[in-house]
């Protein structure tokens, strides 16, 4: 895609976002669009695609996941894969329903069916589990020193974060991974920049967080600011 | 800007409750050798050791409803 078509994808992208955040009835489909536009401009491996799940016992909720069932990771550009699934949910609100994660689950990992190959994780759960990080991060590596108790490996320590968005774990793979793009930087970046703001203004900051800012703390404003 | 967005649109698949049981019990035996209630039994108590190589199925079983079976003694 040239650089000069960057003005359309954005305001498609800002479409699907006003879309998800009314929360209507067209959210979900919106939320999932505007999830695999993302990915296809940047990482995922084309012809690949998220597809969206639902049951009939859970009206009104969907899950975002692999194909063919929702545990089969996405293939991506480098030849490794990503194990996406998130869960959502119509929240009644005043005034008319906002569209919220309820779960989310992100596994890069070196090959398909090895499960053992994993690189990293970032979990994400709106109700935890005692004693478990709501938003956390595993790195399946080594440490240089052996600190952690009874030889616990570094892949079990579940390092609390922030809410992590989609837009900065596709920009971790590129810039860190070196995962390719399907477009160029100047298209992918600004692209995951624009859906990033409204993630930032919107998410939940589960307990467990590195920091807890409230909508009008210092640390909020300045995630508006610097987007 | 279609270069890539040919599949977005794609269908919504509706699992039955005995597909969606199936997943998380071949994947609970495989990955832990535990059946899919035990699973559920473990991660709410906090005793698996690694929950997070079964997140995945946790997710899952969000399109279970909260008075499911699978949940009974959690």
């Amino acid at each position: 895609m040239p650089a000069s078509n960057l003005p359309a994808l954005l305001g498609h992208l800002r479409e699907l976002t006003q879309e998800y955040l009314k929360g209507g009835p067209d959210s979900f489909d919106a939320f999932k669009d505007l999830a695999s536009q993302l990915l296809n401009i940047t990482v995922l491996k084309p012809g690949a695609f998220i597809r969206p799940f639902a049951s009939g016992a859970r009206p009104g909720e969907m899950l975002l996941g692999g194909v063919p069932e929702p545990t089969d990771p996405l293939p991506l550009t480098d030849g490794r894969f990503l194990r996406l699934t998130i869960s959502l949910f119509r929240e009644p609100v005043e005034g008319g329903h906002r569209l919220k994660v309820r779960k989310s689950a992100f596994q890069y990992q070196e090959y398909r069916d090895d499960k053992a190959s994993w690189i990293f994780r970032y979990d994400y759960l709106r109700q935890p589990p005692e004693r478990e990080p709501g938003a956390h991060l595993q790195i399946n590596g080594r440490l240089e020193r052996a600190v952690l108790p009874n030889g616990k490996p570094l892949g079990r320590v579940r390092f609390p974060t922030m809410r992590v968005s989609l837009e900065a774990i596709i920009r971790l793979l590129v810039e860190e991974f070196g995962v390719p793009c399907n477009e160029s930087e100047d298209v992918w970046r600004p692209a995951l920049e624009s859906t990033e703001r409204a993630f930032f203004d919107v998410q939940n900051l589960p307990l467990g967080s590195l920091e807890r800012p409230t909508p009008r703390s210092r640390g909020r404003s300045k995630l508006r600011r610097k987007t | 800007m279609a270069t890539h967005t040919a599949s977005v649109r794609e269908q919504v698949l509706t699992l039955t409750r005995e597909q969606i049981i199936a997943i998380i019990e071949r994947e609970a035996q495989e990955r832990l050798g535990l059946s899919a209630r035990e699973l559920f039994r473990r991660y709410s108590k906090g005793l698996l050791e690694d929950p997070g190589g079964v997140s995945d199925l946790i997710v899952v079983a969000d399109l279970l409803p909260e008075d499911d079976e699978l949940f009974a003694g959690v």
